[in-house]
């Protein structure tokens, strides 16, 4: 990251500007207390990395700029970006989700992560089980992962983490939801979200496929990491660690299983970003910094670093995608062209209302107990929620 | 050299002088971080703050929501009882017990109450990290043991009904030597009379226990009891480091309910609520105590 | 006949005694044994079974594992500099209040002692927050002040150690050493506090045990990595995030470091840290 900011600096300077970037770091949740505290005390930073979850709340409490005038003014092209990426960062006022399109713009994204299925090719070999096609279903996937669960625990098919139920992945591909189009009611309890979430729970306690899911401060690491599953669903930057533990040509990427019924396979996109504070001191100088992160040349040169995965616009995201290990990489963008969301944790106060619900249908999960019931409870609880989060956007 | 005393009233003022140069700065401390905080604590509570905009007067809104919208204050509570509980049940019962064994004439008993008090001295937090690998589901070494014995393993932090048993044991590890040494200077100051004027009467030892020791013991008890309490109602390490209030939010605690309200969600209001519940349940609990203390507490000065 | 079989019940007694104390014993030094242990395991050897208790070779990796995901020599510094300092505030305040009170007149003493003991009852739950308001009105968050300064307004329990301690001198050194034309601070300085040094250790040492162990100061006051202490950095070491296999060994090198320095400084002071207690303790 330094050392793209100081290149920043060097075309500065050939425009006759001297900058100096004074740069903080922290941690994930670090950085937000930070901020908590420096927007408390009224001396935030001028730009920032931008949490894509938070924008709403953000733009609506006018904590961040809206720079759609200053993006058309500037002629800053975003033809070459992901438009589920973009789309979290446009918020029309009044709006209790981002995305509308015709929203203004309060930040830009600077990278676009869908999560990824992989397997253990090795697994597979030793199992006689087939790889995973192109047309493969969840009925697939099932019949696969007992064959690659050993009966003394020590492997099983697959692990998919809690995480990605409120990312909306497999919801989403049995064509449940958790919320109205409108956001007012919930629909956890929804008949095809049901089959979502029981399929993933059967897995778990009746197939005995997939191992609990981690204790929450779990010191263990990645599970297809450790060699322990076969198969995992799991965020687009956990490639690079893959690829590092794992030896090269054991493992593979692949589309994610279809939907027997609806025939969808959706992965989710989230794009982190930047943004400028509206209390920021130089406004403008930060908007060049900003475009300069999310133009071709910055994404180019946070590829080279390795830094940001993968590079918003579409030659550094091919480029990126067409790089092996692993050696079906390309299927993940084809997964994300064919059918992909944003993730849909955006609303206003989402946080704050899935913090709630989550537990509850959770502890189905980790105990083992009745998902029927769990998912009638959430579904009461999440229209609280939800009640609470309108009387506080209105209010 | 004598120097010559001056008049009383001369010497009077001059030590009271001194004496508040003295005190200074823990009279000062006393004002700014005890009698200031409890103030300023009350009003928070009474409104809605988020340290960034002026605070809002709420009245007794935060209080009222804790016990009827806030989705987590009362399974916090709940957690934090059981907890409680069980932490000081079990860990009472253990030091007595160890206070007895080592109250006896023998070799090595210094080594012993040295072993016994090392887990005290240890922070929390490096030990909560060590204790978490060894609850690990697949590979701790406790469900090792288990395996060990033919029995079936325990999803110690992945089961929301295990998990605070998890803590609560580790509690105990913690906590059992400190206990144990006060129990054990309470034990030394029973007179071996008593004891032996028992003998004399035949009692066995579990009627010397009873009769002599649990009531002589009871003023350390008492203390034990009170002090285990507060502590094991603010317990916040344990559970931040061990499981991060999961799974589920089974093994969330008061003070980390405090936490993240305050610092991570900017809810001074709601917090410093929840923080004067906090507060109101030590003084309740300790109230209570004293109350049954006349009637259970026997101080030898009645005999 | 009766001797013989009550010295055999006495000794079996005994006997039964010491087995539950050892095995008691080896319970509690359990953890750490296992701890020490793990510390120095190769990954792999971490997901052994059955587990093995010696490791060999004995493997130094997790350490450099360690120092290369966290800066622990930064933290230790830290850690250290705020604890001693900690400590000097603390012994400083907290005896002269005590010795205020243990042996001075003055208009306000008891009210003054009561309300301090009245403190102990006081949460941290409830100070916790308007603590931090004033710290960061005096724009002291992010510095080791917060951690450090309070520790110079006194602490009730040790105010409590000490005034017993101070109680514990003769009145009539107290007098002599008045009519020599003393000083207050002078007999302070020069009878009480060498007189009692074992209590003032043993306020030292619990001192910084308590710095040293505290989290959710730091936690809450620390947002520069650069700053962090060795609890708040270990505390990082949670969740899921960081990679790899040689995580476990890192989590327990890591641990072991957190530690150390109090196994050290027990093994060496222990009877410091028990003696001291007890004296509160059984007074009730």
């Amino acid at each position: 990251m330094n050392k793209i900011i100081d290149a920043w600096i060097e075309i500065q300077k050939g425009k006759g500007v001297t900058v100096e970037v004074e740069r903080q770091y922290g941690s994930w949740d670090e950085y937000w207390g930070k901020l908590q505290t420096q927007l408390a005390a009224g001396t935030p930073p001028d730009i920032g990395i931008a949490d894509y979850g938070r924008v709403v709340s953000y733009a609506r409490d006018g904590v961040i700029l809206n720079i759609e005038e200053q993006v058309n003014l500037s002629g800053f092209s975003m033809d070459k970006m992901m438009p589920a990426a973009l789309a979290q960062y446009r918020w029309k006022e009044g709006d209790f989700d981002s995305g509308n399109p015709e929203g203004d713009l309060y930040g830009l994204p600077a990278d676009a992560q869908p999560q990824v299925m992989v397997y253990n090719k090795k697994m597979f070999d030793e199992a006689g089980v087939a790889y995973p096609t192109d047309d493969w279903t969840w009925d697939d996937m099932l019949e696969a992962a007992k064959k690659l669960t050993k009966a003394d625990q020590s492997q099983y098919g697959f692990f998919l983490s809690p995480g990605l139920m409120w990312r909306g992945i497999w919801v989403n591909s049995a064509g449940g939801s958790f919320h109205t189009p409108d956001y007012k009611k919930s629909t956890i309890n929804s008949a095809e979200t049901k089959e979502a979430f029981q399929w993933l729970w059967d897995a778990i306690w009746v197939h005995k496929v997939s191992p609990l899911p981690p204790a929450p401060n779990s010191q263990a690491p990645n599970p297809f990491l450790s060699r322990q599953v076969a198969m995992t669903i799991d965020g687009v930057w956990w490639l690079t660690d893959f690829a590092n533990g794992l030896e090269p040509g054991e493992w593979d990427t692949c589309m994610f299983p279809k939907h027997p019924k609806t025939g969808k396979r959706t992965t989710t996109v989230e794009a982190d970003g930047f943004w400028i504070f509206k209390n920021a001191k130089e406004k403008d100088l930060a908007f060049d910094l900003l475009t300069f992160f999310c133009s071709e040349d910055g994404q180019k040169r946070f590829d080279a670093e390795g830094y940001l995965i993968p590079g918003n616009h579409a030659d550094v995201a091919n480029a990126w995608y067409a790089k092996t290990p692993p050696d079906n990489k390309k299927k993940i963008l084809e997964n994300i062209n064919q059918d992909s969301v944003k993730v849909d944790i955006t609303y206003y106060q989402a946080a704050t209302v899935m913090s709630v619900v989550d537990p509850i249908w959770m502890a189905a999960f980790y105990d083992g107990g009745d998902l029927g019931v769990a998912l009638e409870a959430s579904e009461a609880a999440m229209n609280a929620e939800l009640d609470k989060a309108w009387a506080s956007f209105t209010g | 050299m004598l120097k010559r005393l001056n008049f009383p009233g001369d010497m009077r003022i001059r030590e009271e002088f001194n004496a508040w140069l003295f005190v200074l700065p823990t009279a000062l401390g006393l004002l700014i971080f005890q009698l200031f905080p409890v103030l300023f604590s009350l009003y928070v509570s009474f409104t809605n703050w988020n340290l960034i905009t002026p605070p809002k007067w709420l009245g007794f809104q935060n209080y009222r929501d804790l016990f009827t919208i806030d989705p987590f204050f009362v399974s916090t509570l709940r957690n934090t009882v059981l907890y409680a509980v069980g932490t000081v049940s079990f860990s009472l019962f253990f030091a007595i017990l160890v206070a007895l064994l080592l109250n006896q004439q023998l070799k090595g008993k210094e080594f012993f109450r040295a072993v016994f008090f090392l887990p005290v001295v240890l922070p929390t937090a490096s030990a909560a990290l060590a204790w978490t690998w060894m609850y690990d589901t697949n590979a701790g070494i406790i469900n090792s043991f288990l395996k060990l014995l033919g029995l079936a393993p325990i999803p110690w932090l992945v089961n929301t009904n295990y998990a605070l048993w998890a803590l609560i044991i580790e509690a105990i590890w913690a906590s059992l030597g400190f206990n144990t040494i006060i129990f054990l200077a309470g034990l030394q100051n029973i007179s071996k009379d008593y004891y032996e004027a028992a003998s004399i009467d035949g009692a066995n030892a579990w009627q010397k226990f009873v009769n002599i020791t649990l009531p002589l013991l009871s003023p350390t008890t008492f203390f034990v009891l009170v002090t285990s309490i507060i502590n094991a109602v603010q317990i916040f390490d344990l559970p931040f480091i061990m499981t991060g209030g999961g799974p589920a939010n089974a093994t969330q605690t008061i003070v980390m309910y405090i936490y993240s309200n305050a610092f991570r969600l900017q809810r001074m209001g709601l917090a410093s609520a929840v923080g004067y519940m906090v507060f109101i349940i030590i003084l309740g609990l300790t109230y209570l105590n004293f109350k049954f203390e006349k009637k259970w507490v026997f101080y030898e000065e009645a005999v | 006949m009766i001797v013989a079989r009550s010295r055999m019940v006495r000794f079996s007694k005994q006997a039964l005694n010491y087995v539950l104390l050892v095995v008691l014993a080896f319970i509690v030094l359990f953890p750490i044994l296992w701890l020490v242990s793990s510390a120095f395991k190769t990954p792999a050897q971490q997901y052994e079974w059955p587990p093995r208790f010696l490791p060999s070779p004995i493997y130094l990796g997790n350490f450099a594992s360690l120092f290369k995901v966290m800066p622990m020599p930064i933290y230790l510094m830290n850690t250290l500099v705020i604890a001693v300092f900690s400590v000097i505030g603390m012994c400083i305040s907290s005896s002269l209040a005590a010795f205020a009170t243990a042996r001075m007149n003055f208009h306000g003493r008891n009210v003054l002692f009561a309300m301090l003991m009245m403190t102990l009852m006081i949460p941290y739950a409830i100070t916790m927050i308007p603590s931090f308001f004033i710290f960061t009105r005096l724009k002291w968050i992010d510095t080791f002040l917060p951690l450090i300064v309070p520790n110079f307004f006194g602490g009730a329990f040790m105010i409590f150690l000490l005034r017993q301690a101070y109680r514990s001198i003769p009145q009539e050194m107290m007098d002599a050493a008045q009519l020599d034309g003393a000083s207050y601070f002078k007999i302070y300085w020069l009878i009480f506090i060498p007189l009692t040094i074992p209590i003032m250790v043993t306020v030292a040492l619990l001192t910084f045990l308590w710095s040293w162990n505290d989290l959710l100061g730091p936690l809450i006051y620390l947002n520069d990595p650069q700053l962090y202490t060795v609890q708040r950095g270990l505390s990082q070491l949670t969740g899921r995030s960081g990679t790899g296999i040689d995580r476990r060994g890192i989590i327990m090198a890591g641990s072991l470091l957190g530690m150390l320095p109090m196994l050290v400084i027990y093994l060496f002071g222990q009877r410091y840290f028990i003696q001291g207690l007890t004296r509160s303790g059984s007074k009730g």
